[in-house]
Parts: C-alpha cells; sequence; structure tokens
C-alpha cells in the first residue's frame, strides 16, 4: 500500500516537473486561456485609413469594457498584409488577434501556426451562437475551429438594372441555368448601344469557375487537389470563348480592368452590364455607376446554376485567428467575442469588411438610422440567402492564391488565342498540381 | 688612401613606424567604414548567403527548407515555360529601352550644349520624368493613357483615326507601352551627357571645323570618342536599371505580369514565386540566375568597352 502510494508520488512529481520543463520550453502547445481579460494584444488587419480609424473606435470601446485590456491596432493594405503575414509567421511575430480569411488561412492552419479555437467556444468565452452555421464552417479547416468569420462575401450576379431594362428585356432571375443565362446575355445585347457590352469576362475569374463547379453539383477542391474534371473546365472556357464570339462579352483586353479597383471595373464605367461581385462591392458599383451618370441601381441575383435548388452563391469570409504561439489567448478570445458580438462594436464597425456575421450585430445595423442605405441592403440581402439556404461554402486549399493568378493568366491565353482549350486545361491542371501539393 | 663612406645603418625603427602608421591608417579607414561593412554583413551578406543556400531546398517560408539540392534550377531551365517567357520579356525589354533611352538623351543633350535660351527650363523639363517616372502614380496614369479610352486613342480619333483598342490590354503591345515609359524617363541620362559634352575641349572642333569637318563628322570622329565613357556608363547603368525594373510592371498588370505574361518582367516573376506562391526555394534560385545573367552582362560590357572606350591616355 505504502509503496503505491509512494509510486503515486513519484508519478505525480514527475509529471509536474515535465509539464513544468514543457511550459518553460515553450513545448507544451499553445497557451490556455487564463479567462482574464486584462492583457495587452495587438490586433492586426488590411484596409483603408477609414477603416482603420472604425477599428480604434472598436478598440476604445472594448478597452473601456475591459480595464487593464490594451489592444495596438497594425494597418497594412491588403497585399502588403497578406505578404508580411507569411513572413511574420516564419519570424514569431504575428499579433495575438490576426486578421484572415477563408482563402488563404489554410497554410496557416496546416503547418499549425494558428490556435485552434474550439475550447474557447466550448467555455463560452467565444460566443458564436449569433452566426449561421454555413458562415462559421468557412473557418474550420479538417473539422478544427481556427477563424471566428466577423465579415462575409458571398458572390452573386450584380447588373445595371437601368441598362437592362433600357434593353427592354426580362430582369435575370435567381433561377436560371447557365444556358438561359446565355440567352439572356444575348437578348440583352441585342438593346445595348454600340461599346457597352453585355457581360464582363468572367473565365478568368476563381470565384465564378467555383460557382460553376458547385452549380454543376461537383467540388472545387478535394484535399490538395481539384475536385473536378477535366471535361467541366473545357466547358467553361468554351462557355466564356462562345460569348465572346458573340459580342455578349467585352473583349480580351478589358480582363486586366476586371480586376482592378471595383471603382474602375466595366460594370462600374458602363461599358458591361452585368457581372459577378461579391455583396459588400455592390453598393460601391452602384455609387460609381451613379457617379458617371450611367445608372441609378445595381440590383443582385443568384449565380447561375445547372440545378435551381443547388446554390452555386459561393461564400467567403473575414474573420479573427489566433496564433498558436499567443500567450494572450483570454484578451485576444475576449477582443474576438466582442468584435463578433458586441451591438457597440458592430455600430462602430458599420459592416467595413464584409457583412457582419452576428446577427445581433446585424439587427443593430439595420435598426440604427446612420447606417448606410447600401450596407442595410447588403445585409438584408445575406439574410435571405442565408434564411433560404443558397449560399455555397467551399474549403480553400493552401496555394489559392497561386492558382487564383493562374486561371486568369491561361484564360488569357485562350482568349488572345495563343493556346487551345485543352492545352489551357492541360496548364491548368499542371498547375494546380503544383500549387496544391 | 680609401676614403671609406659608411653608410648609416639603416635605422630599424623607421620600417617598424612607418608599419605602425599604415596599420593605424587602415583601421581608421575600416573604422569609416564599419557602418556600411557592419550593414552589408549583417544585414546584405546574411541574407544573400542565405539565399544561396535556400536556392537548394523547398522552402515555403512557414515551415523549414528541405534539402532538395539542384532541383530548383533544373526545373527553371528544363520544366518551366514562364521562367524563358519573363527572360525573353526582360531582354526584349532591354534590348528596346537602353538603346533608345541613349538616343533619345543624347541627340537632346547635343541640341542642348548649342547654347540654347532658357537652357535650366528645358533641362529641369525633360529630367522630371526621370524623378516621377517610376512611381505608382505615373504606371497608373500610363494604364489611362494606353487602355481603350484612354488618351492616345483620344489624340488618334482627334487624328482621324477612330479606334478602341487597348493599348496596355493587348499582348502584342503592352509590352511596349513600358518601354515608352522607360523612354520618357531619358532625363538622368540626359544630364550625364550633357556634363560629358561640356568636357569636351572647344579646340577640338575648332580644328576639326578649320579642316573642312562638317557636324556630322565632327560627331562622329569627336563628340562619340570623346563622350564614349559617359555613354558606356550610361548603358551599363541603364542595362543593370532594365534587368531589375519591377514597378512599373508590377502597377500596370496588378501584380500579375499580364496580359498572358507580355509585361512578366524576370524580377516579377521572381516576386510572384517567392510571395504570392511562398515558394522562396525556387525565388532564391531565381535570384542567383538573375545574379549571373547580370554579371555576364556587364562583363560583355567590359569586354567590348576595352575596344570602344576612348579614355583619352589609350595607346
Amino acid at each position: 500500500m505504502r509503496s503505491t502510494i509512494r509510486g503515486r508520488t513519484s508519478a505525480i512529481a514527475v509529471s509536474a516537473v515535465a509539464s513544468l520543463a514543457l511550459v518553460a520550453c515553450g513545448g507544451g502547445g499553445p497557451a490556455e486561456s487564463t479567462g482574464e481579460v486584462n492583457e495587452a494584444i495587438t490586433y492586426a488587419f488590411w484596409g483603408s485609413p477609414a477603416r482603420a480609424e472604425k477599428v480604434q473606435k472598436i478598440t476604445d470601446l472594448f478597452e473601456a469594457r475591459h480595464p487593464g485590456a490594451t489592444v495596438t491596432a497594425d494597418v497594412a493594405d491588403y497585399n502588403s498584409y497578406v505578404e508580411r503575414l507569411t513572413v511574420r509567421a516564419a519570424g514569431g511575430g504575428l499579433a495575438c488577434a490576426l486578421g484572415v480569411q477563408s482563402t488563404f488561412i489554410a497554410p496557416y492552419a496546416e503547418q499549425d501556426v494558428l490556435r485552434p479555437l474550439d475550447d474557447l467556444i466550448a467555455n463560452g468565452e467565444i460566443d458564436v451562437s449569433g452566426i449561421p452555421p454555413e458562415v462559421l464552417d468557412a473557418g474550420r479547416i479538417d473539422g478544427t475551429q481556427y477563424m471566428i468569420p466577423t465579415g462575409t462575401f458571398s458572390r452573386l450576379l450584380a447588373y445595371n438594372a437601368d441598362a437592362v431594362a433600357s434593353t427592354g428585356a426580362p430582369a435575370p432571375t435567381d433561377d436560371m441555368t447557365w444556358a438561359q443565362y446565355a440567352d439572356w446575355l444575348r437578348a440583352i445585347q441585342r438593346g445595348l448601344p454600340e461599346g457597352v457590352y453585355a457581360s464582363e469576362i468572367e473565365g478568368s475569374n476563381m470565384f465564378s469557375l467555383t460557382s460553376w463547379v458547385v452549380g454543376h453539383d461537383a467540388r472545387m477542391f478535394d484535399g490538395k487537389r481539384l475536385g473536378f474534371d477535366r471535361a467541366l473546365l473545357a466547358e467553361w472556357f468554351e462557355f466564356w470563348l462562345a460569348r465572346t464570339e458573340e459580342g455578349v462579352t467585352v473583349p480580351p483586353a478589358m480582363i486586366p480592368e476586371q480586376s482592378g479597383s471595383l471603382e474602375l471595373t466595366p460594370l462600374a464605367l458602363g461599358k458591361a452590364v452585368v457581372a459577378t461581385r461579391d455583396i459588400p462591392h455592390i453598393p460601391v458599383t452602384e455609387q460609381a455607376l451613379s457617379a458617371n451618370g450611367l445608372g441609378s441601381t445595381v440590383a443582385s441575383v443568384s449565380t447561375p446554376s445547372e440545378d435551381p435548388a443547388r446554390p452555386a452563391n459561393v461564400l467567403g469570409t473575414n474573420g479573427i485567428a489566433i496564433p498558436a504561439d499567443c500567450d494572450e489567448v483570454a484578451t485576444a478570445g475576449g477582443f474576438i467575442d466582442f468584435f463578433v458580438g458586441d451591438v457597440d462594436a458592430a455600430l462602430a464597425f458599420q459592416s467595413d469588411n464584409g457583412i457582419v456575421t452576428g446577427s445581433a450585430a446585424q439587427e443593430a445595423l439595420l435598426a440604427d438610422p446612420s447606417t448606410p442605405d447600401g450596407t442595410k441592403r447588403s445585409i438584408e440581402t445575406f439574410r435571405e440567402l442565408t434564411a433560404s439556404g443558397d449560399v455555397a461554402t467551399t474549403t480553400y486549399p493552401a496555394g489559392l492564391s497561386t492558382l487564383t493568378t493562374e486561371l486568369r493568366r491561361i484564360y488569357q491565353e485562350l482568349a488572345f488565342r495563343q493556346t487551345s482549350v485543352d492545352q489551357a486545361v492541360d496548364n491548368f491542371f499542371t498547375a494546380a498540381e503544383r500549387a496544391l501539393e | 688612401m680609401t676614403a671609406t663612406i659608411q653608410r648609416p645603418p639603416p635605422r630599424a625603427v623607421a620600417p617598424a613606424r612607418s608599419h605602425s602608421i599604415s596599420r593605424r591608417e587602415n583601421l581608421a579607414g575600416y573604422l569609416f567604414l564599419s557602418p556600411w561593412l557592419l550593414g552589408f554583413v549583417l544585414i546584405t551578406g546574411g541574407p544573400v548567403l542565405a539565399s544561396l543556400y535556400l536556392s537548394f531546398t523547398d522552402y515555403s517560408v512557414l515551415g523549414s527548407p528541405d534539402w532538395t539540392g539542384t532541383e530548383n534550377y533544373e526545373e527553371m531551365l528544363t520544366s518551366d515555360p514562364r521562367f524563358w517567357t519573363s527572360l525573353s520579356v526582360t531582354m526584349t525589354y532591354l534590348l528596346a529601352s537602353v538603346p533608345l533611352v541613349q538616343v533619345a538623351a543624347l541627340t537632346l543633350a547635343v541640341l542642348m550644349n548649342r547654347g540654347v535660351r532658357g537652357l535650366a527650363v528645358y533641362r529641369a523639363v525633360f529630367y522630371i520624368p526621370s524623378l516621377i517616372g517610376g512611381s505608382v502614380a505615373i504606371a497608373i496614369l500610363w494604364t489611362a493613357v494606353f487602355a481603350g479610352d484612354g488618351l492616345l486613342n483620344g489624340l488618334l480619333g482627334a487624328a482621324g483615326i477612330r479606334t478602341d483598342y487597348s493599348w496596355i490590354g493587348t499582348p502584342d503591345t503592352a509590352l511596349w507601352t513600358l518601354v515608352v515609359l522607360n523612354v520618357w524617363q531619358f532625363g538622368a541620362a540626359m544630364i550625364i551627357y550633357l556634363a560629358g559634352l561640356r568636357q569636351i575641349p572647344a579646340e577640338l572642333y575648332e580644328a576639326a571645323t578649320v579642316d573642312g569637318a562638317g557636324p556630322a563628322r565632327r560627331f562622329a570622329h569627336i563628340t562619340l570618342p570623346m563622350l564614349s565613357p559617359v555613354i558606356f556608363f550610361n548603358v551599363l547603368m541603364n542595362v543593370v536599371g532594365a534587368f531589375q525594373a519591377f514597378n512599373t510592371a508590377y502597377i500596370v498588370s496588378n501584380g500579375t505580369g499580364g496580359p498572358a505574361d507580355a509585361t512578366l518582367f524576370y524580377t516579377l516573376y521572381l516576386y510572384q514565386r517567392g510571395f504570392v506562391d511562398f515558394d522562396m526555394g525556387y525565388a532564391s534560385a531565381l535570384g542567383w540566375v538573375l545574379l549571373l545573367i547580370v554579371a555576364a552582362a556587364v562583363a560583355l560590357l567590359f569586354a567590348i568597352s576595352r575596344r570602344l572606350v576612348f579614355y583619352g591616355d589609350n595607346t
């Protein structure tokens, strides 16, 4: 009996020493939350000076709510932010509250740079009950929650309603197949003046391709491989080449303009009547059109799908993650919880980076008279989509940014007749093999 | 009687003292150099050596580098068509823009060297583009000038040639818009040529004129030889600059090198592999190959310069 007790005591002592040693060496995995929201953290994010001002209001509110806690904002423009993120991750210098996006989070999660957040959700430190499940899923990699979505940007078909009405053609509908969509494009092109085209070219757009694939009941990605076959990609290329051949799309030389500043895209400049846009981009496009005197309303419908019952509106999210080497987990978790769920924070942020995800925050913004009309419309559109289940969630693997660039390049080669459809398909699959490996 | 002149034995201290002074001077020299040396060794030298190592690895930044030997270099040379495209785009840009810059700069410098009134104003006007030409704002402006509904087509329309051809959005012409942008920045080279022209003795021209040499002959037999060191300097700097060209292509193509890789400069491709694909091992290999290419180009220029550049003391 005594020896058993001694044995147990020794085992406990050894475990305690080992645990201490592991903690001292930093080899014990991500830090646990202390539950005390009173530490100093940095919140890194991308965006404009205007967004930085809104974030500052949130951090002020958060610090007032949690005495002792301080949040330093660290902002950069999107491209610089993404570049810097990887370099900082390699050097161990990531901010404790880290702005991330569903399109680029995967490599960080897969390399254990990020901390799983499931324990913070389970113990209530981060309340996600107001976030729709399909939106929350966008922050999950292989079943683990690494990001709490704070804003969404589901992609829809946006069109210049005034221009469409002027052609005498009916407005597009939510239940179009791609063939019906092509018919509709031809119909409106007949009523458009010279130099104005029915559509931008979507053949080079990765998110539009994703909608096409999902709408054909296939998966965009299957782990670290493409989830669809070559024939489906060939059909996609042929679909858009045929539209350009018919003269219903902008010329291929305008493809670069499609991916530039929103205000300078063919849709915003009245050179094209319809294009896919993220919901928050629709009011911005409308403002630009209006400023140019080229239309007053940009309306939206669901992206075409081969089966109208199968949603093809691809969902993307922006959110906040916590790096694995962050020690101030409680404060970082508390900040995320505040950002997502607090009504005052939502009113301060004005849904500036995607449609705010928490239902309480959405309702507060809709009820507040100072919320811009465009923001209210975006929230209402998104609520309708989630209520009817008309959104498609896709997990984006590491290498997506490479593949996005490759698709644009390969489609341009095709559009300028520098390559054949078969060769373009081969090139894309080869590029995917390298990018996703 | 033989007088013997005994030379005093060489003082043993002299060399030691001289050696000591020399050492002290060297030490002072190194002390003055130390800020740069430290910066070079710690900030530049370390990463340069690290990139040499990384070029033999598969390194995604987030993980640790895996040694792959010469795989990156083999892939580059045997199975990466975009490497060859980027090299071809860069060489086309270099071979087109460097001579054009020299011709434009030298022509303007010769004209301005003829005692033009208001020279300082002209000099400033021509020099300004080389100050702002590499800026983001100018790259954006360039996009607007050469777009389908841009300024160039507006001018062509006013001249009766109506077109909505996008010079910058079409692969056949996109690179040439960047060549024009580079040539537009001839001001810096022009100022150097102007300074060189001022150094040529007027007596040479006077003697040639007395001997009946016309302007073309004077230019070919006096100006060009006497200016050849300056021409060599400008060509050398422009060649190295062309290999490093990045900003304008990055802005004009949104970082893609498009349309269809028409503006994929070597440095832009290197950037894409390093900071879009996060394939730092491959990007490092691209960097070292670029270094070798630039070194070879510079060596070739120096070899040519032995025959063509006149330094005044040539025998």
